[in-house]
């Protein structure tokens, strides 16, 4: 009865063995219902320890973890809100519902082929404590999407700043005044721009900006944002519209003493495939002029700074 | 008067009607769809975020269309709001979600249908 226990319990092991397999290096074992064990390449390579005459080296590390094996995914940084909205919904790594090459335009009220998601207006201040009305001037409607604060009907935004660098309306200090809006696309300019890869394009971004002297918080806000919210594409054209554009398309009135209000909005045209001029099915040319030409400049210091960047899409 | 005004609209458009009654329904159905067109087709959600202690001091407010599919849930806007503050999402008419969520893992989720009024929203944020 011994023997017969022994010999179920070797074979039971040897056979488990067999099923185990060894995989060669930069590959990793992985086991799947249907499929059983399995060889994959590892998504990060395993480290090579140096090979010397005799087989490896081993030195004495100076980290006693320098050698152990890399973690399988090592997932970008995501803001918190980044994970919470891929939970929820198909479309986070979106500005809206899409359908390339833009917005599905559809689903949402008003006029403007032109989506501008998440313009900020952030205030720098020298004084700590100031009263403001922030009016949307326009004589034609306005088709608003959202805004943060609500948006009377009054189409103004009154508080007052205050630490220098917040907006407090009703008793509530909020880091940014927010709207989303839909723009006519016939007020945008599509001359001045540059094409580039989706990273490129983010950097560029973020480099134009700092041109214009945005704050810190307001350059990790878009950061933040449109890392997430870009939509993967291999290559984009970037169309800045400046405050030439944006004055006219959406004209705003401060009546603040002493300000200035730099604005900057980058309408993004996704291509799928390589930039090449005579395949490219884009309705939108390839811009041809440098853009920084039209760019606000923000050398004069005024008492009351406002700057507001946004990102657009067009709608389809 | 609104006799002679469902006969001589029920007539134009030759409604199969004899009797003045079934021409007033046809009158009915005429302004019907004329009010429901002129009716905006626009309208907005707003609201105001409170919240417990142990939450956090902003919250992202997410509106999407109300389905139950993950797939077919589109997220349409979303916004961040301080604690205290307020928001307002335009839309057309039709089912929504509004979702609230933060760093803390407070929560919030109502079911709007926007039809003919707008409506305002008190989102209070808590612990699940």
């Amino acid at each position: 009865m011994k023997k017969l226990l022994i010999l179920v319990l070797f074979f039971s092991i040897k056979s488990w063995g067999s099923a185990m397999i060894e995989c060669p290096h930069g590959m990793m074992r992985i086991w799947t219902q249907t499929v059983g064990h399995q060889c994959v390449p590892r998504f990060n390579p395993e480290p090579q320890l140096p090979q010397g005459c005799f087989g490896p080296i081993s030195p004495l590390p100076q980290n006693p973890f320098s050698y152990f094996p890399y973690p399988l995914y090592q997932p970008a940084y995501q803001p918190w809100w980044a994970h919470q909205g891929n939970f929820y919904y198909p479309n986070l790594n979106y500005p809206g519902p899409w359908s390339y090459p833009g917005i599905q335009q559809h689903h949402y009220p008003g006029s403007g082929n032109v989506f501008a998601a998440k313009p900020n207006v952030y205030v720098d201040s020298i004084h700590k404590n100031k009263k403001f009305n922030f009016k949307f001037a326009s004589s034609e409607k306005i088709s608003f999407l959202a805004t943060t604060p609500f948006l009377p009907k009054s189409q103004t935004w009154s508080g007052k700043i205050v630490d220098k660098d917040k907006f407090e309306l009703d008793d509530t200090a909020y880091d940014y005044l927010f709207y989303d809006v839909r723009l006519p696309k016939e007020k945008m300019q599509f001359d001045r721009g540059v094409c580039t890869t989706r990273s490129e394009a983010i950097d560029w971004m973020l480099k134009d900006l700092k041109e214009m002297k945005y704050s810190n918080l307001s350059l990790q806000d878009f950061e933040e944002h449109w890392r997430v919210k870009i939509p993967d594409y291999s290559y984009y054209c970037i169309y800045p519209q400046y405050n030439a554009q944006l004055d006219p398309a959406l004209p705003v009135e401060i009546d603040v003493d002493q300000h200035s209000f730099i604005r900057t909005l980058y309408v993004l045209v996704p291509h799928k495939d390589e930039l090449d001029v005579e395949k490219s099915a884009s309705e939108v040319p390839f811009p041809t002029q440098d853009p920084s030409e039209n760019r606000p400049t923000a050398k004069i210091k005024r008492e009351i700074e406002f700057r507001e960047w946004g990102v657009a899409f067009l709608g389809y | 008067m609104i006799d002679a005004l469902s006969r001589s609209l029920c007539a134009k458009i030759n409604a199969p009607f004899s009797d003045i009654y079934k021409m007033k329904y046809c009158l009915i159905l005429l302004i019907i769809p004329s009010i429901l067109f002129a009716l905006p087709s626009e309208h907005f959600i707003s609201g105001k975020v409170e919240a417990n202690k142990v939450c956090s001091k902003k919250a992202m407010i997410w509106l999407s269309l109300d389905k139950e599919n993950y797939k077919d849930r589109l997220l349409l806007m979303h916004t961040l709001v301080p604690v205290g503050g307020t928001f307002k999402f335009n839309v057309r008419p039709g089912n929504y979600q509004v979702r609230a969520s933060d760093e803390a893992g407070c929560e919030f989720v109502k079911k709007v249908s926007v039809r003919g009024s707008d409506p305002h929203i008190s989102i209070l944020m808590e612990k699940k």
